[in-house]
């Protein structure tokens, strides 16, 4: 299958200073990702806090705020091309054109004092060589087609008047306006009711079977939704990948502790001593630096290896990527 | 099994608009006429998406509807063991209540004042309802964040030097240490990483046998009532759809809105390789 | 994970490092406080009054005690001239000597006797400033005049903002009635003409310090009450106040213990800017002669009088005291800036 991004490399770290010694404090956000996203695939980036998986998605788009934040490190490859070596005008044809993004707060992708139609209207006008007629024409169909009814009427109204789940919709109308072919999607689900989430993510697997719309990367915590919706997933711990592989595998026979720890922990599956199967310890902050694997103080099955060397991410099977010593020996 | 909690009827209405002069109020209803008992012993779970009514449903059990809305017009009547009701107590009725009724809430960050040590958070409950001399509460303090997983160090420390799910410890510490017979928990584990909130779930497993506490579990995770709780009630719109023992409602709901609120978010298959 | 070994809040001394990272304002601080503390040390350095005199074998102590010019063997009214006894003591030669302040006059003295020519006077080695119109040294009275000033923008500020904050605390805990009332308080106060009000009141009674504070204080408690009355309503959402229901604190628990030092930031991040508006509202109005009379000492008055005399008289009497003020006032802005951006920073990042 042919790779429509590909991420290689990718380091981002913050910059900020304790305020008491006035020493300067570097957080590597993402130290060393690299992923691919085939085309006409779900991707799922899974992780917790901390893990980099929204930061990332950010480096992707150039989001990272300086000097605060900063891409240290890294290509990424869009239909062949670095992308992040492109700036200005170059960078706004990518933005919005060929990779879309929404976020997980919905008034982060909308803005609350324009209307709807002023909003989309915008970015079609912006990116597609459309006059202004057509723009609002190709609006209300794409508000009709995110499953929003009396589109006509409705386009003119304000984000603060639609509910949370409608809000979502808009907001992906918005991101696909322009055609994109990668639609990066941080966590649009985690702010919804349960039964709104699934109709997002019908709205989104609908979406790619019938547009132009190539992959999607759907950044969650959610498992139960990367089950059912991702064809292929990633598992990121400390600002690493730590597993890359088919959801299905994924699902029956994880590879690595953590993510073992991370699916037994969301089904609340009880162990022999009748206490709910859990990861021991805190997600490390990212100030600190730990040797060896960065998981390693807190994985059951470490050897000693683990405290000392950091491991590889490798393929273990096909399509399998997974990056711990209890598996280098294979 | 004895009934510790009776509510009838609970309505609740929040009004939508000011009242200016006497116009007519709107009126949003929050709860529409509840009713359900509440056993000793028993992990009751009350599940609905948002706007169900279930976090006025906690405010009520927990007294303090009115004091978050004044204007809030609350009917009906819920009666804790077949003596208070606890819409209505106030002075020394209310407080004999809160020695036995206390409640996590859900974001750890702003159910803790910052600027209180983690002792003094957890002191507050000491000071106001006990009679303790000041050597006994250091002394319940201490035991109590043992028992909550931390340790003697934090009770100096600000809640800014925790991680999320220390901080949550802290909360529940809060709500246990004057040993209430129940426990309200308000969507506890919903603002936790994942592998935080199976920790907090062994947690509150393992209080609930030492303090032998009665706890109603809100929530909108169906992952976690099929472990934590022995029956289920489930609301939607203010109203209660289904309810009964977790097994039963679980495997084989018998509403719509049940079977589409629990297809939508579980783990479909247990991984094969549990160690 | 840092232990904490003091008791201060971390999140204040996380505070407190920021703003001493911010150099102007931390070194403001340190300037204002200094020279601040000394001012109130000023009857021992800047004073006509010596420290000690001894005297026929006698140790007297006029900068603390009243003595008659008699117990000096000088004939006049009231106390003696110490300088002039200095200089006689001097000649005489014996045991006895007088150990005078710094800078030997001071700020309400009519130095009449002493000046060649008619008040003011241009600045000399002995009168630095020169002297006002009437006769009196114009160092010793920007000097004492800095104390009063300062004395009189932190007193009403506080007083005010206490009054504020109570009044905005009870309004946005309670709402209701009480909010409305206090919210009607507010506008028809602020609608008052603030001017005109203090001129009236002092045209019939002529104000002293603490009488023109306590006005001050009545006027302009309503600066703060809406800003307290926002982040009390914002405050009394959260779930650490619902807690504290739980918990069994009272009302009056709440509002003290929980709310109000969670409510603080607006009042911290405004002191200072009302500071500076208070001192410079009363030099202007001494300037008026609404404010403090002579002989106290203060700034305004000193402007005032700067612009009735012509020619390089009036340049000294206005623009020294107009430095001194403008000096103070920058440094207590820089203070405020610094503690803005301690408590209130918004990080300026760029994207692309």
């Amino acid at each position: 299958m042919k790779k429509l991004l590909q991420i290689l490399n990718l380091k981002t770290y913050f910059f900020t200073t304790d305020e008491e010694t006035n020493k300067e404090i570097i957080l590597m956000a993402v130290d060393g990702v690299s992923l691919d996203v085939y085309e006409n695939e779900i991707l799922g980036i899974v992780g917790e806090s901390g893990s980099g998986k929204t930061v990332t998605a950010q480096s992707v788009m150039q989001l990272i705020p300086e000097p605060t934040g900063k891409i240290m490190n890294g290509e990424i490859l869009y239909k062949g091309e670095d992308i992040l070596k492109k700036q200005g005008e170059e960078l706004r044809k990518i933005r919005g054109k060929e990779i879309a993004y929404i976020f997980q707060e919905t008034y982060t992708s909308l803005n609350p004092v324009l209307t709807i139609e002023e909003q989309i209207v915008e970015v079609i006008t912006t990116h597609l060589d459309k006059s202004f007629e057509e723009a609002k024409q190709i609006s209300v169909e794409l508000l009709d087609s995110m499953g929003i009814k009396d589109a006509k009427e409705r386009i003119k109204d304000y984000p603060h008047q639609f509910s949370g789940g409608m809000r979502q919709r808009l907001a992906l109308a918005m991101a696909l306006a322009a055609n994109p072919s990668l639609l990066i999607a941080d966590e649009p689900t985690t702010m919804l009711d349960v039964t709104i989430q699934k109709q997002i993510m019908d709205l989104l697997l609908s979406i790619k079977k019938s547009k132009q719309l190539t992959s999607i990367i759907f950044i969650t915590h959610n498992l139960s939704l990367v089950a059912q919706y991702c064809d292929r997933v990633a598992v990121m711990y400390g600002g690493k990948i730590v597993e890359v592989s088919p959801v299905n595998e994924l699902m029956k026979a994880p590879l690595h502790p953590y993510t073992k720890g991370l699916l037994y922990a969301s089904a609340f599956i009880k162990d022999k001593n009748n206490k709910v199967y859990t990861i021991p310890g805190n997600i490390p902050s990212l100030k600190e630096v730990i040797q060896g694997c960065k998981f390693c103080d807190r994985c059951t099955e470490a050897i000693e290896k683990c405290f000392k060397d950091e491991p590889e991410l490798f393929e273990i099977k096909p399509d399998h990527f997974v990056r711990c010593h209890l598996y280098t020996n294979e | 099994m004895n009934k510790l909690i009776e509510i009838k009827e609970l309505s609740v209405k929040y009004s939508s608009k000011k009242k200016v002069f006497g116009y007519k109020e709107k009126y949003i209803n929050a709860v529409e006429g509840i009713s359900f008992d509440f056993m000793k012993g028993e992990v009751l779970g009350v599940v609905g998406e948002s706007g169900s009514g279930k976090s006025t449903v906690s405010r009520c059990l927990l007294s303090i509807i009115k004091n978050i809305d004044k204007s809030s017009v609350v009917d009906g009547s819920i009666i804790y063991n077949d003596s208070v009701d606890l819409l209505k107590a106030k002075g020394k009725e209310l407080k004999s209540v809160r020695k036995n009724i206390q409640g996590v809430f859900q974001d750890p960050d702003s159910s803790m004042n910052q600027r209180l040590t983690a002792g003094k958070i957890i002191e507050e409950p000491l000071l106001n309802l006990t009679d303790f001399s000041k050597s006994v509460r250091e002394e319940k303090i201490k035991d109590v964040l043992q028992k909550c997983g931390l340790s003697e160090e934090d009770i100096n420390k600000y809640p800014n030097e925790f991680s999320a799910g220390q901080k949550q410890r802290i909360c529940i510490a809060r709500a246990i240490v004057i040993e209430p017979e129940i426990l309200i928990a308000d969507e506890p584990l919903s603002s936790l990483d994942i592998s935080i909130q199976a920790q907090i779930i062994n947690l509150l497993i393992d209080l609930k046998e030492k303090y032998n506490l009665s706890i109603i579990f809100i929530t909108h995770d169906l992952n976690v009532v099929k472990v934590f709780c022995d029956r289920l009630i489930v609301m939607k719109d203010g109203k209660i759809v289904e309810q009964g023992k977790t097994e039963e409602v679980v495997s084989n709901p018998k509403e719509e809105y049940t079977r589409s609120l629990f297809s939508s978010n579980i783990i479909p298959s247990i991984p094969n390789n549990i160690s | 994970m840092k232990t904490n070994k003091s008791n201060i809040n971390s999140l204040f001394r996380n505070r407190w490092f920021k703003f001493k990272r911010h150099k102007r304002g931390y070194y403001s601080l340190i300037i204002i406080l200094v020279f601040y503390v000394l001012s109130f040390l000023l009857p021992l350095l800047v004073n006509k009054d010596p420290l000690i005199v001894k005297y026929n074998n006698n140790y007297y102590f006029p900068v603390f005690k009243y003595y008659p010019s008699i117990t000096f063997n000088v004939i006049s009214n009231g106390e003696a001239n110490y300088r002039k006894l200095k200089q006689s003591l001097n000649e005489k030669n014996t045991d006895d000597f007088i150990l005078m302040p710094l800078y030997h006059y001071g700020p309400n003295e009519n130095l009449l006797e002493e000046l060649s020519v008619m008040p003011p006077t241009s600045p000399t080695s002995q009168n630095w400033f020169g002297t006002d119109d009437r006769g009196r040294d114009v160092f010793a009275r920007v000097l004492y005049g800095f104390n009063v000033s300062v004395s009189f923008g932190l007193i009403v500020t506080l007083f005010s903002f206490m009054l504020g904050t109570l009044a905005g605390a009870l309004s946005g805990f309670y709402g209701g009635k009480t909010d409305m009332f206090f919210q009607r308080a507010v506008e028809i106060w602020s609608a008052l003409p603030f001017l005109y009000v203090i001129i009236i009141l002092s045209s019939i009674i002529t104000p002293g310090f603490s009488l023109l504070a306590f006005i001050l204080i009545l006027l302009s408690w309503v600066g703060i009450t809406l800003y307290v009355r926002g982040e009390v309503l914002r405050e009394k959402a959260k779930e650490y106040v619902f807690a504290a229901y739980v918990s069994g604190s009272s009302k009056y628990k709440i509002i003290v213990k929980h709310i109000l030092p969670n409510s603080i930031s607006p009042i911290i991040t405004f002191a200072p800017f009302a500071v500076v508006g208070n001192i410079a509202l009363l030099v202007a109005l001494d300037f008026l002669g609404f404010g403090l009379q002579p002989p106290t000492a203060s700034w305004g008055q000193l402007i005032q009088q700067g612009m009735s005399y012509p020619g390089l008289d009036r340049w000294r009497l206005i623009i020294i005291p107009l430095a001194f003020q403008f000096i103070t006032l920058i440094l207590i802005v820089f203070i405020g800036e610094g503690i803005r951006d301690a408590f209130d920073s918004k990080q300026y990042s760029r994207l692309k």
